[in-house]
């Protein structure tokens, strides 16, 4: 009776607890939402360094043309709003933070002293250049974006130099303007 | 028997009177107590009342200037020196300070800039050289340190930032005399910035352009301020672009709160303690160039504006420290 009783009790068909249905259940549904989560940021940024996403931008406007250029700054854009939301660390959120200055200002809190300067002085520039590549018009917008910047930063011209992120999107607006 | 009571009494009451108006004393006692009671009447009405005692701040400013910038300038010891050793050794000419002075007074009247400030960021820039870069291939130039950015900026985005700019040229040389650039061959064109007083106009309408830029910025905000310290913080975006202020505003409001912001750009005190941080100022800069341009970038913006405010800051607002001390 007492061994009938013991087989009986360790039986996991017979006394199955509700508890283990359930965390299966969202053992199985977080792994699928996290999944399709992380298959939806952009592929082309995730994992990269900022730096390194700037030479991807520079290489689509090259070779790839206005439409590579402009899937690959949402792209990028994507990858910038989330690390803005949750950044890892500090360095990360300044270089974040950077790029979305000269490229995505208006994913700037508005909090942010910088955003309303980036705002009027290159946004309007940029979106300008984008709309009409390669034109003498995008170079006279490349030329005001290139003073505006550079008086924003105003560093000793062969001492200092324009910050990275400064001199990169210049870079890019650069080869975009270019007839 | 009661009527004959009342005539006697009145009886001795009119024969008092009389004897007492024949007393001179009673007269003389009359006029004083009349004078007495107008005096205290014209008094009491004359007295101040609660809304015409002043309360201590305008009491303060009877007793303090209420611009911080000084008068007579430069107003620290060092500069003064050097601006006395400057004209021994004829390196800056008596005609050319005359007319740096007049074009100042000029300039800084009409866009409503402290003539001190002006003048020392002049004198920080170049010391007074108006020729400065004539003869080599310097980046920056003349009086103010002209770069090719700041020409394109007076020359192209006058009325971006304030509408008046543009008439100031007017008024200062009767037409428009754009596109101002650094004519080597041409010293006294009013197109040249070498001529001075197109170097002081153009200088003073790159700095109103800062102080529009930050102030426009505040006034979103909401946030209040004086006037005076943002003109100091003007002289440093002159000097070190906008976005070095901005990123040392963005680290004081985001580290220590919008309390401690509003002391930045309201307290003269909280405002040298914070640009004299040098942990803070280079922390600030780190956010936009790397730890090795930071931290001298940093060290050149403190020293800049210690110079500046010491030069503009009336001596009642500063330590004898900071009046003696300089660095170029």
């Amino acid at each position: 009776m007492n061994k009938q009783n013991k087989i009986h009790l360790s039986n996991p068909k017979q006394k199955k607890s509700p508890w283990v249905n359930i965390s299966a259940f969202l053992l199985v549904t977080t792994t699928v939402l996290g999944a399709l989560y992380y298959s939806k940021r952009p592929t082309q940024f995730r994992g990269m360094a900022i730096g390194e996403s700037y030479t991807t931008l520079k290489l689509s406007v090259k070779q790839g043309g206005l439409v590579q250029f402009q899937k690959d700054k949402g792209d990028l854009r994507s990858h910038i709003e989330s690390i803005l939301q949750s950044p890892k660390n500090e360095d990360e959120e300044t270089d974040a933070t950077n790029v979305a200055l000269y490229l995505f200002p208006d994913l700037l809190p508005d909090s942010h002293f910088e955003k309303q300067i980036a705002l009027e002085l290159w946004a309007p520039l940029e979106a300008a250049i984008e709309k009409k590549p390669r034109s003498s018009e995008a170079r006279v917008y490349f030329e005001e974006l290139k003073s505006h910047i550079w008086n924003y930063e105003n560093p000793k011209l062969n001492n200092v130099g324009l910050s990275t992120h400064a001199l990169e999107t210049l870079n890019i607006y650069h080869e975009l303007s270019s007839p | 028997m009661e009527k004959c009571g009342l005539k006697k009494w009145l009886k001795t009451l009119i024969s008092q009177k009389s004897r007492a108006n024949s007393n001179p004393w009673v007269g003389a006692f009359f006029v004083v107590f009349i004078s007495s009671a107008l005096t205290a009447v014209v008094w009491l009405s004359l007295a101040p009342n609660s809304k015409s005692i002043p309360n201590t701040h305008e009491t303060s400013k009877a007793l303090f200037p209420t611009s911080l910038f000084a008068s007579h300038y430069p107003a620290n010891g060092s500069f003064q020196k050097e601006l006395v050793e400057l004209k021994n050794k004829n390196q800056l000419k008596e005609n050319d300070e005359l007319e740096i002075h007049h074009s100042l007074l000029s300039v800084t009247d009409y866009l409503d800039i402290p003539p001190a400030l002006m003048w020392c960021l002049l004198f920080q820039e170049s010391r007074l050289d108006h020729l400065d870069g004539l003869e080599s291939e310097k980046a920056s130039l003349g009086l103010g340190q002209f770069s090719r950015f700041s020409f394109f900026e007076i020359n192209h985005h006058l009325d971006r930032y304030d509408p008046n700019n543009i008439n100031l040229i007017h008024l200062m040389f009767g037409r428009d005399i754009r596109p101002i650039m650094a004519k080597k061959k041409d010293l006294v064109s009013p197109s040249s910035y070498y001529s001075i007083p197109t170097a002081v106009t153009s200088s003073a309408l790159y700095l109103n352009n800062r102080y529009r830029q930050l102030t426009r910025l505040l006034d979103k905000r909401e946030i209040n301020y004086n006037r005076d310290i943002l003109w100091l913080f003007s002289a440093m975006a002159y000097n070190k672009g906008t976005r070095s202020v901005l990123s040392l505003w963005n680290s004081v409001y985001r580290k220590k709160g919008s309390k401690d912001f509003s002391l930045l750009v309201n307290d003269l005190q909280y405002f040298k303690a914070t640009v004299e941080d040098s942990s803070l100022l280079t922390r600030a800069l780190k956010k936009i160039w790397d730890e090795t341009k930071a931290r001298p970038y940093a060290k050149e913006l403190k020293t800049h504006t210690q110079n500046i405010s010491s030069c503009s800051i009336n001596p009642l607002f500063q330590t004898t420290r900071s009046l003696t001390e300089s660095a170029p």
